[in-house]
């Protein structure tokens, strides 16, 4: 606990590549919850040691596939009812799972456990530049209050520049949901 | 007169009745025209009830005849004493028409079992009650089901009984699916209720167990939920009762029991999912439990299986003070959680819910325990996120098969500490 400021977490965690099992990094990390303004995301400083798999080709397997689609791109419900992802989703729903982890971030507390529960709806919004830009409506899961939390986010990606949220905003749910 | 046959031997197989007891169908053959007369005339006698499968129409060609029990004396002499020429085709019919009954139910029997249903996949309300009775038929001097109720929408609240005999044996409770958007439990259940049947009398663990105690499974616990997850909103929680005064619909049944209810671990707001009710056991799924386990009166042990986050859990949710029995519980969690671990390396976190979980008032495990049942647990399955709720059915299988070393060591645990 910081007087006047917050409660301070100091974590040592091993990050895990979801998409290769082996490749494991350390990492140690500190997390500010903010006193008072439950508005301002937690602070947070990380190291890590070691690195991943690089993923250049994947990237750009993916980039070239979505920037010559002659229409743009639209799904919903991923994964399915089933828990199916069609294997050419499967980076959409990455691509999802990162930009979710910055909305997440931006709204935890101590109190709050987010997850990536589904896509509800992804669209491609094509853009003249370089950027590939999809509108994703996902449903947030909230582990403690065990609410569906539906979301809006407006997500960029490039190969070279990353994944970039510029917009989100919580969805008003239906009372028949 | 063929159809008339089939129509009463349908009948009469519906109804169990004997119809054609010791009926003959003998095979004719009329070597000229006036034998073709005669037999023609045996038709028309009235009494003797002839029925001709195939009638006679030209010398040389065989006519079928059945010829009931009380007629055949009297058939075979008119037909010896005109040296018209006959076999016995079919020595009794009855017989060959109880064969026939008895081949088509096998096949249906084995169709269900080996059109075999596939435990890979997730499936609906229908063809989970179906199977159930698949699993009755299969297995029918243990398994029997009973209904311990009825849902909001009246559907029927079934348990499966495993039992090897006695009276009100000492008992396990096991359920999945009150939470309707768990698909992942009643797909664990499916498979593990055929474990226990398939396994009795093979694993000596289970074996063991069956002998001294029973089994009672609700598969589908929150079936009005787990109808409304296929057909509207797949990630339905709560019940579907609807809620006076409110546009929101459903209790969370998990909050809806008599143990610290409507305390801070719930919500008193309708739309919540943790929405408790308007008064413990409001809701007819959890009251239909309570009011099995309570008049059983000898139920040990009640597993309750969630999902996700990989957990097992004991009381209490509602409050921080540990529970009388914490120790061995704890115990008991801890070499459950390192069985299932061993099967496929899934990591699970152990201890009482408030101190692993959150807190969490009015819960089925903190009911059962506060009300003497002893080894109260509830599951939290496959994952701890990147699916969540929407598990890929390709998980089914593993994920019930790491459950069910950690299953079986609370239930040998529960045999061998008997109180």
């Amino acid at each position: 606990d910081i007087d006047d400021v917050g409660r301070k977490y100091h974590l040592e965690l091993v990050l895990e590549d979801v998409l290769d099992k082996d490749g494991t990094v350390n990492c140690t990390a500190e997390v500010l919850y903010h006193l008072g303004n439950k508005n301002i995301a937690p602070d947070v400083h990380f190291t890590t040691e070691g690195e991943l798999k690089n993923t250049d080709e994947a990237d750009n397997v993916f980039y070239n596939r979505i920037k010559s689609l002659e229409k743009e791109l639209v799904a919903e419900n991923i994964p399915d009812s089933h828990g199916n992802v069609p294997p050419e989703m499967e980076p959409i729903r990455l691509l999802a799972w990162a930009a979710a982890g910055y909305v997440i971030w931006q709204n935890s507390t101590e109190n709050t456990k987010f997850q990536l529960a589904q896509i509800k709806h992804v669209k491609q919004v094509k853009r003249s530049d370089e950027y590939l830009e999809f509108d994703y409506t996902i449903l947030l899961h909230e582990m403690v209050s065990q609410e569906i939390i539906p979301w809006q986010m407006t997500v960029l990606w490039h190969p070279q520049h990353g994944v970039q949220v510029t917009q989100d905003s919580p969805q008003p749910k239906h009372p028949s949901e | 007169m063929k159809i008339l046959l089939v129509f009463a031997a349908l009948v009469a197989a519906a109804c169990n009745e004997k119809l054609f007891a010791g009926d003959q169908v003998l095979r004719v053959t009329a070597s000229d025209e006036e034998q073709i007369a005669q037999l023609r005339m045996l038709g028309e006698q009235e009494e003797l009830q002839v029925d001709f499968w195939r009638h006679p129409t030209i010398p040389g060609r065989p006519a079928d005849l059945r010829v009931p029990f009380r007629s055949l004396q009297a058939v075979k002499i008119f037909l010896e004493s005109n040296s018209i020429s006959y076999s016995i085709m079919i020595e009794d019919v009855q017989e060959l028409v109880d064969e026939e009954k008895k081949t088509m139910m096998m096949s249906r029997r084995i169709e269900r079992s080996t059109s075999t249903f596939d435990f890979a996949s997730y499936h609906t309300i229908e063809e989970i009650y179906n199977w159930m009775d698949t699993l009755v038929d299969n297995h029918p001097s243990l398994v029997s089901k009973i209904q311990i109720g009825e849902s909001y929408e009246n559907r029927p609240l079934y348990v499966l009984k495993f039992s090897t005999g006695g009276s009100n044996r000492p008992a396990i409770w096991l359920d999945t699916g009150i939470h309707s958007r768990e698909w992942i439990t009643p797909a664990t259940g499916i498979w593990t209720a055929n474990k226990i049947a398939e396994e009795y009398g093979q694993d000596p663990s289970i074996t063991a167990i069956l002998d001294s105690m029973d089994i009672f499974f609700e598969i589908v616990t929150n079936p009005d939920g787990f109808a409304f997850t296929h057909s509207s909103n797949r990630l339905w929680r709560k019940t579907r009762s609807i809620n006076a005064g409110s546009r929101c619909v459903g209790v969370d049944p998990n909050r809806n029991w008599d143990a610290g209810f409507g305390g801070p671990g719930s919500s008193s707001n309708p739309c919540s999912e943790t929405y408790h009710g308007p008064y413990p056991h409001s809701e007819s799924e959890v009251k239909a439990i309570v009011d099995f386990i309570s008049s059983h009166g000898n139920v040990k042990s009640v597993i309750s299986i969630h999902s996700y986050s990989q957990m097992l859990l004991f009381p209490y949710g509602y409050k921080t003070a540990p529970a009388p029995h914490h120790q061995e519980l704890n115990e008991l969690a801890k070499k459950a959680v390192s069985d299932l671990a061993a099967v496929y390396g899934t990591k699970y976190t152990y201890g009482s819910i408030v101190d692993t979980i959150y807190r969490a008032d009015g819960t089925t495990v903190d009911w059962a325990y506060d009300n003497g049942v002893k080894y109260s647990f509830t599951f939290e399955l496959r994952d701890t996120g990147r699916y969540g709720f929407l598990l890929p059915s390709t998980q089914i299988i593993p994920t019930a098969t790491e459950t069910w070393p950690a299953l079986l060591d609370i239930m040998v645990h529960v045999l061998e500490h008997p109180y």
